[in-house]
């Protein structure tokens, strides 16, 4: 492989990072090729023994992705993080998609009670009928309050406990990635 | 096998990296040539482990200009990365003590 041919792949492959970042990279790659020339190697040479630059480019687009989910936190950059970990080899598959699944699969399930409790009041007359007589009516008002009153308050408490969740898996991923590089 | 190898790699590295920038300051192709002759490894790995270590302040940067081609960048340990260099020879030496006895004790020698 020529030095422009790995410049490019390695470019090609970093495209996610912000241009400033990509190139200071690219700086570091570029300066070993000119290094490696005045000690007399070819460019295949140094870029054989540089390795390839795809597998080069993975491990920084996981350190990259974690890094900016840390620094905010968002569905969005957790997605990219775990995508970019998971991606570093199949063992990664498993520690971190199986946790994921389990910890998404928990939290959807308690979204859904909090959405049933909301509805409940709207549910009551569906099924018996829209109450008729006062203490009818009062008992399905109270009813509605307490489990439309449980729903929201448990859909809030899941906002809560949703973004610490988002906080603690990533501490699982940079663990993760601590532990690939072996460190 | 494969996969223990690249980890016990991985891991010395790091300390490698961090012991041949200790007496001066170096660069990427400098260190790179340097653990690639004692032992086998991807050179394009350096780069990242160094920017990272760059970015927890273990090592300081600075370019030199060159003849040759674009500006060196040369890397200067600081304090921090002296300290953890330290405390990574005297951890790994505890681990290298207990397999070495181990090994001696399971194979007999």
């Amino acid at each position: 492989m020529s030095k422009q041919d790995f410049l490019d792949k390695l470019e090609k492959s970093l495209k996610n990072i912000p241009v400033q970042e990509r190139k200071d990279i690219l700086y570091d790659y570029e300066e070993h090729f000119v290094n490696g020339a005045v000690s007399g190697k070819s460019e295949p040479e140094i870029a054989a023994a540089l390795g390839n630059p795809e597998a080069i480019a993975k491990e920084i687009l996981a350190d990259y992705h974690v890094t900016q989910a840390v620094e905010n936190i968002s569905i969005n950059n957790i997605a990219r993080a775990v995508l970019a970990t998971v991606s570093l080899g199949f063992l990664n598959l498993v520690f971190v998609m199986g946790p994921l699944i389990g910890v998404v699969g928990v939290l959807f399930a308690f979204y859904v009670v909090a959405i049933v409790l909301i509805f409940v009041p709207l549910l009551i007359p569906l099924k018996a009928g829209f109450p008729s007589g006062l203490g009818a009516v009062l008992s399905w008002l109270f009813t509605s309050m307490m489990t439309a009153g449980g729903g929201v308050l448990l859909g809030l408490g899941m906002i809560l406990v949703t973004r610490w969740a988002g906080r603690v898996f990533l501490k699982y991923l940079q663990f993760n990635l601590q532990i690939i590089r072996g460190r | 096998m494969i996969i223990i190898n690249a980890q016990f790699k991985k891991g010395a590295l790091e300390m490698c990296v961090l012991v041949l920038s200790s007496k001066q300051d170096t660069y990427g192709y400098e260190l790179a040539h340097k653990i690639s002759e004692k032992f086998q490894i991807a050179e394009g790995t350096i780069y990242p482990l160094l920017r990272r270590m760059t970015l927890e302040a273990y090592f300081e940067t600075y370019l030199i200009e060159s003849s040759e081609g674009p500006p060196r960048k040369y890397y200067r340990l600081t304090a921090k990365g002296r300290i953890c260099m330290i405390e990574m020879i005297k951890e790994w030496r505890e681990f290298r003590s207990g397999v070495d006895s181990i090994i001696a004790e399971g194979v007999g020698e």
